[in-house]
């Protein structure tokens, strides 16, 4: 009965590892905690639920990007009862879906949202069958994106009538998975761990002496080997220098951050699907909502902050179960600028300072981000905790939540560019057993020379500017 | 090329009396009561808001290439003078009235053509090119009210689009650049970086040309009503031309209130009324001059313009102590107004 309804909706044929289970749980009304892959189809469990419950799906999404890019592909697929509720959504407009919000079948919200009263109000009037929670991973200050506001969404949610709940994430450490299970009021949850190896992917470190290097060994590299490819940088500057020394030899590549204009951006993305450009040169602002099956290969230029970073940035090669290459270059005390990278975005001590002088005087401290004195973020984090505890305390709060990320980082490294297979200890660091490791595991296993196959020897044509009527025949041929 | 001429132009419209950023809050299109009255002032309506990215650093860089070539200098107190009088190659730029609208017209026009274009290949499914929701629920009317299913419109709209192109008075260049920046089946827009490889220009001189050219569509599909493409202009020139703040001055001037009782109900200072009014003096056609300005003196203020050809204020006080500097502006703004 489940085949067929993912048949009739989706147009598939079997589930996906894990998929069933989750679906099933859900039907029998029971909490569901579902650590699935990124890129596992993680979303087609609240989406088919969906259609066999008898109500609504609240699903609770943090990121603008994410969010609009559910609504966006399950519009593509026919689905017309979707909304996104978000900081986009302003006036007449806002307005009009919320008088109407019993209408949609999925309504997805920001967990600020979630937290207003004119939502929550007219949340009262649907009858939700189900309340999804993605990402659900933020909601742990141990997670390596915590964010204050998911706190509230258990307390928020429970004020409704008993409704089952699922959440949903890649990467959970027990520690991770006891506080989702913590804050969301979970009862006795049933629970679907995936295994977090990807076979077909493999690992290699490459030593590299001087930072400076790294961009020579990525030309000879790029001009060798098959992609298409992404390779992730820490700042929007190298982005720039990678792709414009990649573009000298030939290569078909573009810069992308969140320096570059939207409409820009969308280009990029769109030549990078459609296989217009075989490269990507990004900080982490890419990869999220980009749904393209063959990517052979990501690199890194620099140690990531975080296991459930670079996890989720190499977990976008290889979705159509090919072999596929991760590549690390590391040079010593690469950790140090990570480091200092990572807690960037934690308060300073003079921000608790600002924040509680303005508070005194009756300012609202947000003035800060108004003044560009804090990041966003920043305050977002300090805001959250100068209401929770004493001054003193925050200050003490926000050193170990630092002190962790750097942790973090120190355990990144040890697991990428120790003595140990590196397969293996991403398993250990989940605290799963790794049953088989595949011919091609990582560079401390061992691995041939030349693991990464060479493209093919004929080169893509480069785009070439003709008149205006020729591209006009591009377009319509007929 | 084309910016610098464009920069060199605008420069001169100021005829020395302004500083160097006055030009950059012109091209991002600053609401500020200065900007806006000196759009009047000197002519500038359609320069108005051609670059809203534009960053200060790109600007300033421009500003030196212009000293170092020896066609500007710069005084001390910043003020710009024009050495090499520039001859502008380009016309009908309208920024005033479009404000950005043109590129709400580009996202809806891209996506039609997007869609139209998969569509004759039986792709159904493709990604959007445009995100925004509005657009997108936007093209959807269209496209409904085109009948866009039937193979007969879809040919009707190619074949108008291509005359519309051939048509157009703009350079086979800026056609050129129009036509990369769409997207079609399998076919995705080029990006000004790839686009300046290609031809060799800056970013900054293609995208003053794109604009060029979407503000000659636009002008174009109106002059010649040409009724597949109208629709696609709903809304996209500014339905008034005021800023917000100025129009509910507007409003309570049209109720009989005098200024004085419009601080007091807006709780604004007398000088932000004044700019206000300065403000409807330069759009609104029907502005009654003579309730602010007596007749004789508003004759005098423009006899000493055309005589001294100066926009600066205190020259003209000095030859016609009576009228108030509140009144000479006005009648400046009135006289360089719609």
């Amino acid at each position: 009965m489940l085949e067929e309804a993912l048949k009739k909706y989706f147009h598939y044929d079997t589930f996906r590892p894990g998929q069933r289970e989750v679906i099933e749980a859900v039907l029998q009304e029971k909490d569901v905690i579902a650590l699935l892959p990124t890129g596992s189809g993680k979303s087609l469990c609240y989406q088919l639920s969906g259609y066999l419950l008898n109500g609504t799906v609240v699903i609770v999404s943090p990121l603008l990007s994410l969010m609009q890019d559910q609504v966006e592909q399950m519009k593509r697929f026919g689905e017309k009862r979707v909304v996104a509720i978000n900081s986009f959504l302003q006036g007449e407009q806002r307005e009009r879906v919320l008088a109407n919000l019993q209408a949609y079948r999925y309504i997805f919200v920001s967990p600020e949202m979630l937290g207003q009263k004119s939502f929550k109000r007219a949340l009262s009037r649907v009858r939700i069958a189900l309340i999804a929670v993605d990402e659900a991973h933020c909601i742990s200050q141990w997670g390596f994106d915590f964010r204050p506001e998911y706190l509230n969404i258990g307390d928020t949610i429970r004020t409704f009538s008993r409704v089952p709940v699922l959440a949903l994430t890649a990467t959970a450490t027990n520690r991770v998975k006891e506080d989702i299970r913590k804050y969301l009021h979970m009862e006795n949850p049933y629970e679907w761990i995936s295994a977090v190896d990807r076979p077909n992917i493999c690992y290699q470190v490459v030593p590299i002496q001087k930072h400076y290097e790294k961009i020579g060994w990525l030309v000879a590299h790029l001009q060798e080997t098959i992609s298409p490819g992404i390779i992730y940088t820490q700042s929007r500057k190298k982005t720039e220098e990678y792709a414009e020394a990649l573009r000298e030899v030939g290569v078909r590549v573009a810069a992308y951050h969140a320096g570059i204009q939207q409409d820009e951006r969308q280009l990029i993305q769109h030549q990078f699907i459609a296989g217009e450009l075989d490269w990507i040169v990004a900080t982490n602002a890419f990869g999220m909502g980009v749904h393209k099956e063959n990517i052979r290969q990501i690199i890194h230029d620099h140690l990531p902050s975080s296991m459930g970073n670079y996890l989720q940035e190499v977990g976008r090669a290889g979705r159509d179960g090919e072999q596929s290459f991760a590549t690390l270059l590391f040079t010593e005390e690469d950790d140090r600028i990570t480091k200092s990278v990572s807690v960037m975005d934690y308060p300073q001590e003079f921000h608790i300072d600002e924040y509680e002088r303005l508070a005194n005087q009756g300012v609202n401290p947000f003035i800060m981000v108004e003044e560009s004195r804090i990041t966003e973020t920043s305050y977002r984090i300090l805001h959250y905790w100068m209401h929770k505890l004493p001054k003193i305390e925050v200050i003490e709060q926000i050193n170990r939540m630092k002190f962790e990320k750097v942790k973090e980082v120190d355990q990144l490294q040890q697991i990428l560019t120790g003595k140990d297979c590196i397969r293996e200890e991403i398993s250990r660091y989940f605290e799963q057993e790794l049953l088989t490791k595949p011919v091609l595991c990582c560079s401390i296993c061992g691995l041939p020379e030349d693991v990464i196959p060479k493209k093919r020897l004929i080169k893509e044509a480069s785009a070439q500017l003709f008149s205006w009527q020729e591209r006009f025949k591009q377009i319509f041929p007929n | 090329m084309f910016f610098e001429q464009l920069l060199l132009h605008i420069l001169q419209k100021y005829d020395g009396q302004r500083t160097v950023f006055s030009a950059y809050h012109l091209l991002k299109g600053k609401k500020s009561g200065q900007t806006i009255q000196d759009v009047g002032l000197f002519q500038l309506q359609p320069y108005f808001n051609l670059f809203p990215r534009l960053t200060k650093e790109k600007f300033y860089t421009q500003i030196q290439h212009l000293e170092q070539k020896n066609k500007i200098t710069i005084s001390e107190d910043e003020h710009i003078h024009v050495l090499v009088a520039p001859h502008l190659t380009f016309d009908g730029l309208d920024g005033w009235h479009l404000r950005g609208g043109e590129h709400v017209f580009f996202d809806r026009f891209q996506l039609v053509v997007q869609t139209i274009s998969n569509l004759r290949m039986q792709e159904s499914r493709f990604l959007p090119i445009v995100r925004d929701e509005r657009v997108q629920q936007f093209v959807r009317q269209y496209l409904t009210w085109l009948h866009y299913q039937e193979e007969k419109q879809q040919h009707a709209f190619i074949e108008a689009f291509h005359q519309l192109l051939e048509e157009l008075p703009v350079t086979e260049q800026e056609k050129n650049i129009f036509m990369y920046r769409l997207s079609g089946f399998q076919q995705i827009g080029w990006t000004w970086q790839q686009l300046k490889e290609q031809t060799n220009s800056s970013e900054l001189d293609l995208q003053l040309q794109y604009v060029h050219t979407l503000h000659h569509m636009i002008r174009f599909i109106e002059e010649h009503s040409i009724a597949l493409f109208e629709p696609l202009l709903y809304q996209v020139r500014v339905q008034t031309v005021l800023t917000a703040s100025t129009q509910q001055t507007a409003n309570l001037l049209m109720q009989g209130m005098n200024m004085e009782q419009i601080a007091q109900i807006r709780r604004l200072k007398m000088s932000t009324i004044e700019d206000h009014i300065a403000e409807i003096a330069m759009n609104v056609q029907t502005f009654p001059i003579e309730q602010f300005v007596p007749n004789e003196i508003r004759l005098a203020i423009e006899a000493v313009v055309s005589e001294v050809g100066s926009k600066k204020l205190r020259p003209i006080k000095e030859k016609i102590p009576e009228a108030s500097y509140f009144q000479i502006r006005l009648v400046l703004a009135w006289a360089g107004g719609v």
